[in-house]
């Protein structure tokens, strides 16, 4: 029995490590499972295959998602801070308490659903503008031109981004003033700096950040199309609009839905374009919670408190998640009745 | 006769290899790590005079230099987690408390003589890294904050460099026209909002709190020193209120700026070539006080050195400590013609002939020192200046007036105090 135990268990090892196909030789592994005695595995062998192939992915994921969760969770719960003599405590729900008593962590959350929707609704505007230009025949000489301006910046790091645009963004020699001088429309906008136009002034950033990423998955989406239905339509007269709205629209359902939830799941969690930005400031004006989170757990390093926090910003996130998949299918549904 | 002839022979090249190891230092093969905040004194000064150390003491030093804030993360991450990464670490003097107590620091007593090695240092510096009788840093790099400005537009309008808060407006007024402004204010979050308050408050002789850490942070000079700060800002160039230090600095050396609140040291930059379009115009002065104050007192700035209290090396760490803050190092760094800061909490540095000649600011920043002190020693500063910091920016952006910005931040660090147990109820 020891034999063929460690036998299995070594090919599962070799093949974690690249050196070995399990799946190439199902058989070995069937012949090894085999000498196990019935009474252990009182299941057909053939229906512990997948489970096993499962295995490595399963631990690699409890190792490194589900246990730093159970963490943050059990943390939740205890006062520590890693720059206190004191070992941690027990603190019960004095820190979910803490949080929804404090004026700044609804502000924050405020921040965080009117940076996050307002980002993903102009992506999604743009996105599919940019896809249907991409995938347009009218566009079609330029569609590699269009691509390659389109996608430029997703190829720069968030912290080169955010940098030039804090440069941009400069009051007094930055570009985008100066075009506005130029214009005639000059305001003397101070974009990061004012009550007015802070906020704003990082959607926009995050706008054009991600919005290439958008533009990208709906252009997929697009070229995946059916033509009979286009087709059809033509011949039932219906004009181009009615095409997009009846046709394009319902069939991309799934591409859209992929590239909203994506972004939303990733606006309700940004940090870097703004902590580069205005790292929060100035006041709290672009405190979003990931910024709270960072500051409560890395700089002042009060763990639970963050880890509190941080699991806010994981329930908001899902549960916006969820709902968009819902309203998009529920559009969906009507669009198909 | 031959059997002793080897037995002499053995004693003799075995006392002859004792000998020899015990010559060779005790941390012969030794290897330490240094975290240090990454400037060009890095890549200038230390890492060419490396080699010398590592053949005089058989040390191996590798240097991890990381920016300000992540400095600050990975020490504490490391430190903490008891990872053994870190050696000696450089440390801004605001986190000494806070890594005192976190238990992070070595005391350094053992290393040193107590009755002649702390004399060498300004006592205000030394003692930052006392506790309980203990010394755990060993103050290096001093910057001292004051008015820095442009000389020219001040000799051209035949003003005088402001002294009092009420000159200090008046002048700025002056100062701004079309093209220029009259102050370059740094009131950012990053820190620099909070010092510039605190360099005004400690000019009217006031503290943040009183012995018993009870804040006073709305006191009436407080009030008054935001006050001036939010008129100041009026005439500062758009956008200061998001302005970190370099910044603020920036627009000084191109002529948008006259004026600076910051540190001093910056003016070894300005008067060069490469570091303004106006090399040799700029000068120093203490930071304008209320009229009549007094007991007013300058805000210095430190980086000081410390050992790791979980390192393996400890005797190679304080080697390294004593070596880069040994008189050699200290004359190099003088004559290094550096723009940051590089002026010494040791007195030696001051009284060096060639580091007075090479280095015009080292006597000026020397005459202020004996009446410079630090921000609050208090482990939970970096929430309170954060605290102040937001408030300043709220007056600053005219959606609170200054008494009830302070008001607001007094009542939220009260309640921090509090709550970790600073105070009582």
């Amino acid at each position: 029995m020891k034999e063929p135990v460690v036998l299995l268990f070594s090919l599962l090892a070799l093949q974690v490590l690249g050196e070995y196909n399990v799946k190439k030789h199902k058989g070995t592994v069937i012949a090894l499972l085999s000498q196990f005695p019935n009474q252990i595995l009182n299941i057909q062998i053939e229906r512990l295959i997948p489970i096993i192939f499962l295995i490595p992915a399963l631990t690699f994921i409890f190792v490194v998602l589900i246990i730093p969760l159970l963490a943050n969770l059990i943390l939740g719960f205890y006062n520590w801070n890693l720059l206190s003599p004191d070992l941690p405590n027990f603190v019960g729900l004095e820190n979910y308490i803490s949080m929804f008593k404090s004026v700044e962590f609804w502000d924050s959350i405020v921040r965080t659903l009117i940076f996050a929707f307002s980002t993903i609704f102009f992506q999604f505007l743009l996105g599919f503008a940019f896809a249907l230009a991409l995938t347009s025949v009218v566009f079609k000489r330029w569609s590699t031109l269009i691509r390659g301006i389109v996608i430029l910046p997703l190829t720069l790091t968030t912290v080169v981004a955010a940098t030039m645009w804090r440069l941009m963004y400069e009051p007094q020699f930055g570009i985008i003033n100066y075009a506005l001088d130029s214009l005639g429309i000059s305001h003397n906008l101070i974009w990061l700096s004012s009550p007015s136009t802070a906020l704003l002034s990082v959607i926009i950033v995050e706008i054009w950040r991600n919005t290439p990423f958008v533009a990208l998955i709906l252009a997929a989406g697009l070229a995946m199309l059916p033509e009979e239905p286009y087709e059809a339509s033509f011949v039932d007269g219906a004009s181009p609009l009615q095409s997009f709205f009846y046709i394009t629209l319902p069939l991309m359902q799934n591409a859209i839905m992929l590239a909203l939830v994506l972004r939303l799941m990733d606006a309700l969690k940004a940090f870097g374009i703004v902590h580069v930005l205005t790292k929060g400031g100035p006041a709290r004006l672009t405190e979003i919670v990931s910024i709270r989170v960072f500051k409560e757990a890395f700089e002042y390093f009060d763990i639970g408190y963050g880890a509190v926090l941080a699991q806010v910003v994981l329930i908001i996130t899902i549960l916006f998640s969820v709902l968009v998949i819902k309203v998009i299918k529920l559009v969906g549904s009507r669009n198909y009745d | 006769m031959k059997k002793y002839m080897i037995e002499i022979l053995t004693i003799f090249v075995l006392v002859f290899l004792t000998g020899f190891l015990v010559l060779v230092p005790a941390f012969a093969q030794s290897e330490i790590t240094v975290s240090i905040v990454a400037n060009p004194l890095v890549e200038d000064i230390i890492v060419p005079n490396l080699s010398d150390f590592e053949k005089e003491t058989g040390i191996k030093v590798n240097i991890d230099a990381l920016p300000w804030g992540s400095l600050y993360q990975k020490q504490i991450l490391e430190v903490t987690g008891r990872t053994g990464a870190y050696d000696v670490m450089l440390l801004d003097d605001v986190w000494i408390e806070q890594y005192n107590q976190a238990g992070m620091l070595l005391p350094l007593n053992e290393f040193f003589d107590e009755n002649t090695f702390p004399d060498k240092f300004f006592p205000s510096m030394w003692e930052l890294g006392m506790k309980d009788g203990n010394q755990y840093v060993i103050p290096q790099r001093i910057n001292v904050f004051g008015l820095v400005y442009w000389k020219t537009p001040f000799e051209e309008l035949g003003l005088s460099v402001p002294q009092t808060w009420d000159e200090f407006l008046d002048v700025t007024k002056i100062l701004t026209t079309d093209d220029r402004y009259g102050v370059s204010l740094a009131l950012a979050l990053d820190g620099s909002a909070h010092m510039t308050w605190v360099m005004l408050l400690y000019s009217a002789g006031k503290e943040i709190f009183d012995q018993n850490w009870e804040p006073m942070i709305n006191s009436v000079e407080g009030v008054e020193a935001l006050e001036l700060l939010v008129e100041l800002a009026k005439y500062s160039p758009p956008g200061s209120v998001s302005w970190r230090w370099a910044q603020a600095r920036s627009a000084l050396s191109q002529g948008i700026g006259v004026m600076h609140l910051g540190g001093i040291s910056v003016i070894a930059e300005l008067n060069t070539p490469e570091g303004s379009d106006y090399p040799g115009e700029f000068e120093i002065a203490p930071t304008p006080a209320p009229k009549g104050a007094k007991g007013g007192k300058n805000l210095f700035s430190t980086y000081a050195w410390a050992i790791a209290s979980d390192t393996r090396n400890a005797e190679a760490a304080w080697e390294f400590i004593k070596w880069i803050t040994g008189p050699e190092m200290e004359r190099k760094h003088g004559l290094s013609g550096s723009s940051r800061p590089v002026e010494s909490a040791q007195y030696s540095y001051y009284q060096d002939p060639q580091v007075l000649e090479a280095r015009p600011l080292a006597s000026k920043m020397r005459k202020l020192l004996p009446n410079s002190f630090p921000q609050p020693r208090i482990a939970i500063w970096q929430q309170i200046s954060n605290e102040i910091a937001v408030e300043i920016n709220e007056a600053i952006l005219g959606q609170k007036s200054a008494k009830q910005a302070l008001d607001d931040a007094n009542d939220r660090v009260r309640e921090l105090l509090l709550k970790k147990g600073y105070i009582k109820q």
